[in-house]
């Protein structure tokens, strides 16, 4: 091989290197992106779940204070004594 | 709160109309108002008991045109009604305004609309698109009762506050402009009958967004007016200088019956692109499998020249992979992205898609796709529930409600069959995802492109046919489906861009 053609040939590696580069730059910032984007989702689902938890919290307050849930709390005493007593 | 002003320029020749919305105002729950209108005639028409009282009323105005140029004072109110009287307001719409105001200090708010049927709201909400420039340019969907404080009436100039609807389209257009903070209310504060909804959004005075347009500076100079595809005249974009373009064509070098005719695809795509398009100022990198076609490709592709650019791909096919390659293979500013089964008809396509690229907020943008038989492949995508091509397999050119194909518009994304970008912007968001090989990765990338705070673009304005398709699996797997949701999610549901009524 002659100087020149050998030169060439380093040229023609080193472009195959930059586009191999080039590549894996593309795909470490979509990386980066994308998982920025996933920080985001799981955000996004975190707060849902949140204030989907702080409503049913909401709601078991609103039944415990109801007075049917009262009425059968105080229907159901003898059991709940009865169930004490056995556990005893 | 200080006062709330109304004027209204738009009174219909329909007396029912005009006294709802009369009354709908003198009924307003807040009397904390004042009503400029110019009634133009449709006063005589109605009854006389509902005229005097009317005429009687201390917070109702009568002028005209005239008296409103020279004596009309913008700076008594600290907010500017624009209302149309076709439109019924909400009985608490002054109320609402005022608390909008509070809480979020708009200077321009618009609202979703209710449909009016036999007199009677329906059950049924004209969900009003996001400010959208573009849109904005060619179709006027702000109207009903726009609300603009009165410091950006202020900063108009004299000529612009001689008349109510310059008034009203320059505001809007500085608001817009200026990036300044557009409120949308998301539930009716008005409503209107559907008859008139669909003629208003399907008859826009073009001369006068034309006139809004160009004096705003909005647009720039490389601004046409076109043919809209159901007949309306919309502004279509061109590039204002001669750009170099790369247009980047995934194939596997299949073939497939078009117009009755087995077709070689690649050979097809190409030689439409070079007998069709008006600029010459294009490379196309053509990726191509490795295979028996590959062959015979390399030699049939020669008689381009330079122009087209034969890349091999020797591993199992991803499209997202393919389309990174042939960019890193490619040269000029502005990529396009082609399937190879497509097929030019417009020759101006690709200066028009360019022609957006100029601006600095615009990521990507991409035309109407048709079907062989000129039904909708696509016209951008709607994220509702999950992404899909909107309007698909439906007429292409027909009048719609909302106007849905009439002008150019923003999109939550673009199908990569045909999508323009500027190179910068394709590295700066990593180019499409390798994960996604087969669906989906237009999606991601039109999303990665609206985190970085630049608009996706649909045009109806460059039309192409797409032979759908050989260049992929259409088949969508969970992994996919649950890739893109583990992305984005959160954006899935709700579509903003598009409003539609069902």
């Amino acid at each position: 091989m002659t100087e020149a053609e050998e030169q060439t040939e380093q040229v023609a590696q080193l472009v195959l290197r930059i586009s191999l580069l080039e590549r894996q730059v593309l795909q470490a910032k979509d990386q980066i992106i994308g998982d920025y984007a996933h920080i985001a989702e799981l955000s996004h689902r975190l707060t849902i779940t949140q204030v989907n938890n702080e409503k049913l919290r909401e709601e078991i307050k609103r039944v415990h204070s109801s007075t049917a849930w009262r009425l059968g709390r105080l229907i159901l005493s003898p059991v709940r004594l009865l169930k004490l007593f056995n556990k005893i | 709160m200080e006062t709330v002003h109304f004027l209204s320029y738009r009174c219909p020749g329909d007396k029912d109309a005009f006294e709802e919305a009369a009354e709908s105002l003198l009924n307003q729950k807040n009397k904390n108002w004042e009503w400029t209108l110019i009634p133009e005639g449709v006063l005589k028409n109605t009854s006389e008991l509902f005229r005097k009282k009317l005429i009687s009323h201390p917070n109702v105005n009568f002028v005209t045109e005239l008296d409103f140029a020279e004596k009309f004072d913008f700076s008594k109110n600290w907010a500017y009604v624009f209302f149309d009287t076709n439109f019924k307001l909400d009985s608490d719409f002054v109320d609402q305004i005022e608390i909008h105001h509070k809480a979020f200090q708009f200077d321009l708010l618009y609202s979703d609309v209710g449909i009016l049927g036999n007199g009677k709201l329906q059950n049924k909400i004209w969900r009003r698109p996001k400010r959208d420039l573009e849109r904005l340019s060619n179709s006027d969907y702000l109207f009903g009762a726009l609300v603009v404080t009165q410091k950006n009436i202020d900063q108009l100039s004299k000529d612009c506050k001689k008349n109510m609807w310059l008034v009203e389209q320059h505001a809007t257009f500085a608001i817009i402009a200026g990036n300044r903070n557009v409120h949308h209310v998301f539930e009716p504060l008005i409503s209107a009958s559907k008859e008139y909804l669909f003629e208003k959004t399907n008859n826009v005075d073009h001369d006068r967004l034309e006139i809004a347009a160009n004096s705003s500076s909005v647009q720039g100079k490389g601004v046409v007016r076109a043919l809209g595809p159901t007949g309306n005249w919309a502004l279509r974009r061109m590039a204002k200088e001669k750009k170099t373009i790369s247009i980047v064509i995934p194939t596997r070098g299949d073939k497939k019956r078009i117009w009755g005719i087995e077709t070689d695809l690649i050979e097809n795509v190409i030689k439409s692109l070079f007998e069709k398009t008006s600029t010459e100022e294009f490379e196309v990198v053509v990726v191509h499998d490795v295979n028996d076609a590959y062959i015979e490709h390399a030699s049939s592709l020669a008689q381009y020249g330079d122009r087209v650019k034969l890349v091999p791909f020797e591993k199992s096919f991803n499209f997202s992979e393919k389309c990174n390659i042939g960019v890193l293979n490619s040269s000029a500013e502005f990529l396009v992205f082609l399937n190879d089964d497509i097929e030019v008809i417009d020759s101006w396509w690709l200066d028009h898609l360019v022609g957006y690229l100029e601006s600095k907020t615009v990521g990507a943008v991409g035309p109407v796709l048709l079907l062989d038989n000129g039904l909708v492949q696509s016209a951008g995508h709607i994220n509702q529930p999950l992404p899909a091509n909107y309007y698909s397999r439906k007429q292409f050119g027909l009048k719609s409600f909302p106007e849905a194909l009439d002008v150019p518009c923003e999109v939550s994304g673009l199908t990569a069959a045909c999508l323009a970008v500027r190179r910068k912007i394709f590295h700066e968001v990593g180019g499409f995802c390798e994960d996604l090989p087969n669906n989906f990765n237009d999606v991601d990338f039109c999303m990665k492109i609206q985190e970085t705070g630049r608009s996706i673009i649909w045009t109806p304005l460059a039309k192409l046919y797409h032979f759908e398709t050989t260049t992929r699996d259409t088949m969508v797997t969970e992994e996919e489906t649950e890739f893109i949701r583990d992305r984005w999610g959160r954006t899935f549901g709700v579509d903003l861009h598009r409003s539609r009524i069902d």
